[in-house]
């Protein structure tokens, strides 16, 4: 994809995308409430995008999953850290040397010394104040992009996110301004998941934050205790071994009226060793050693972190292409309509509504909405179904897969009414109907007007169809289906037999 | 004209059913698909099935080396953590000379 593309909009949308803000407003940026509600907001999508099991199961319908891919798990950490901490000092220094240097207590010859490194000190509690904010550190990454088109989409994906985080903090958020955010967010997210910026950002929303507040308090913590432990150790000594020579440290502090002003006196001698000692911590971040260390796993990492998609993609393909020749592509789709029912039906989330817009992409159920993702997912679908039939050394199964992926693909975008005409009923389906559920009722053929008939398991010879729930996480069951075998051959009915009346059904010939 | 007999692949062997349960139940192949492969899986013929056991070995093969690379990275952020704690003490030894030396001078 060009860069020059991710110039993107908000694809017609009356909301206003908000102008991304500069460094010096994100220092100030962050307030606890609107932490909490990105945080909630965050969560929802991790939670419902991720490949956890119950996620998808109850809010992904599996071509919205497909659509979607799935999200990578961390992997850059090392991109959060090391963007946030340059990005964080670059922006705070200034600030920081200002307030600190002209606090800086008494004029010994030593704080001078130490004072150049009060700013990085300062640029670091800062940072480890607003660490705990994914806003502020998605906009680090963000703001550390190289290439301006990148870093414009990231930040107008941000404020989109935070538009969207202020909807839904509202007692009765507007529906129709979150479908609306929705829309355009799903256009970010379709057009910039080959970014690796951008999914150093996704990373950074799910665990950057995380890493870099356990490190930056691991680190100070230890600074400032050591730095205790220093003072404590060298008054002792002096006061041991040089005796009122020890006064210019703690002589110094008792000129100062108030025990306040000593208490000062000694928290700031405390930061700025501590400074000192956290400057060595970023130095040796940052050092050529640490940065090729890093490189090579984190090149190491994201390698692994494609083939893993990949392959992932590749399988689904396949069990696209599968599920289509054995007539299970049409109960995958039931879910996909399940899913989009039960979210159009009044689900108020944000991934509600990302996730129904693009199962709307996928089916074409919801009219004008569909048609730009819907060519977006026809490619993707198409070339991850070749892709994984190509790839395949069984040629002719791969070709069978192929075909039969690419027609149910083809049909699928190109056919929007068709679609829901020929592979859905004209209603919601009902799930409880026994042949897609599973249990111990199975399809033993049709009726005259080619309706799918039902008997009890076996009893015709089409094998039992297993509830999925019985089987999942229970192997006792699964040994007990396959070690109970068929009776015998399908049962035809009117000279056809299911799996002919299924395919029927779903290629119309 | 001469008929002729359309020859279809075998069904696929209760062994392949099994293994592509077993690889299926340990994918991150979204739960709905799972099911809908679990509902189905009793009608595929055995190049489908061969076909489909490659891609979910292939897939639970770069999930385990994903899963490996992971964990190198994060030890090589712990060897790093460690050189950076070596690297404070070292500081802070250093601090605590430079103390002695300005009351050194003084005195």
């Amino acid at each position: 994809m060009a860069v020059a593309q991710l110039a993107l909009t908000t694809g017609g949308s009356s909301l206003k995308v908000p102008t991304p803000p500069t460094g010096g407003e994100i220092a100030t940026v962050t307030s606890l409430a609107a932490l909490d509600t990105t945080g909630r907001v965050v969560s929802g999508i991790e939670k419902a995008l991720d490949t956890t099991a119950q996620a998808i199961n109850y809010a992904v319908p599996a071509a919205a999953h497909t659509v979607c891919s799935f999200l990578p798990v961390p992997e850059v950490v090392n991109s959060a850290v090391t963007s946030s901490l340059g990005f964080g000092t670059r922006v705070l220094t200034a600030t920081a040397k200002e307030s600190l240097q002209g606090a800086a207590f008494g004029a010994t010859a030593w704080t001078r010394a130490l004072r150049h490194s009060v700013a990085v000190n300062g640029a670091t509690e800062d940072l480890e104040k607003t660490s705990a904010s994914k806003d502020f550190l998605a906009r680090c990454i963000a703001e550390s992009a190289e290439k301006p088109a990148v870093k414009e989409s990231l930040l107008s994906y941000l404020a989109l996110r935070s538009q969207l985080a202020e909807l839904r903090a509202e007692e009765s958020p507007d529906r129709g301004k979150i479908s609306q955010l929705a829309q355009s967010l799903a256009s970010f997210e379709v057009k910039l998941r080959d970014f690796q910026e951008f999914r150093d950002l996704k990373a950074a929303l799910e665990a950057g934050p995380k890493f870099v507040e356990e490190q930056s308090k691991r680190i100070n913590s230890l600074a400032t205790a050591k730095a205790d432990e220093l003072i404590e150790r060298v008054s002792h000594f002096y006061q041991e071994h040089v005796g009122s020579l020890a006064g210019e440290v703690e002589g110094g502090w008792t000129r100062l009226e108030t025990e306040e002003e000593r208490r000062a006196a000694r928290t700031k001698l405390r930061d700025q060793i501590a400074a000192r000692l956290l400057k060595v911590f970023e130095s040796e971040l940052s050092s050529e050693e640490t940065k090729a260390a890093l490189s090579k796993v984190t090149h190491d990492l994201h390698e692994g972190f494609d083939c893993y998609r990949s392959a992932f993609r590749g399988a689904v393909g396949t069990a696209l292409g599968v599920l289509f020749v054995t007539g299970g592509l049409r109960g995958a789709l039931q879910a996909a309509w399940d899913g989009a029912s039960y979210i159009t039906a009044g689900a108020a989330s944000w991934v509600g509504d990302n996730l129904v817009s693009t199962v709307s992409s996928f089916t074409g159920w919801v009219g004008e909405q569909v048609t730009t993702r819907a060519t977006e997912l026809y490619e993707w679908a198409k070339g991850s179904i070749v892709h994984a039939a190509t790839d395949n050394p069984l040629t002719r199964a791969g070709s069978a897969i192929v075909s039969a992926g690419v027609d149910a693909a083809t049909a699928v975008s190109d056919g929007a009414q068709q679609l829901a005409e020929s592979l859905m009923p004209a209603s919601p389906p009902d799930l409880s109907h026994p042949y897609w559920t599973g249990s111990s009722r199975v399809m033993t053929g049709v009726d005259e007007h080619f309706n799918p008939l039902f008997g009890e398991s076996c009893t015709s010879g089409f094998p039992f169809t297993p509830r999925g729930e019985t089987l999942i996480g229970n192997p006792e069951g699964i040994a007990q289906y396959f070690t109970t075998p068929p009776t015998g051959p399908a049962h035809p009915v009117g000279g056809e037999s299911a799996t002919d009346f299924i395919m029927r059904r779903v290629t119309g010939k | 004209m001469t008929a002729t007999a359309i020859r279809y692949p075998e069904q696929a062997s209760e062994k392949q059913i099994a293994e592509i349960l077993d690889l299926l139940l340990q994918s991150p192949i979204p739960v709905s698909y799972q099911e809908a492969l679990i509902n189905s899986v009793h009608s595929i013929d055995c190049q489908q099935a061969e076909a489909i056991l490659l891609d979910l070995s292939r897939l639970l093969f770069q999930e385990v080396r994903y899963g490996k690379a992971k964990e190198v990275w994060m030890e090589t952020w712990s060897r790093i953590a460690d050189q950076i704690k070596s690297r404070m003490d070292a500081e802070l030894l250093a601090i605590e000379r430079e103390f002695d030396a300005i009351f050194r001078l003084r005195r």
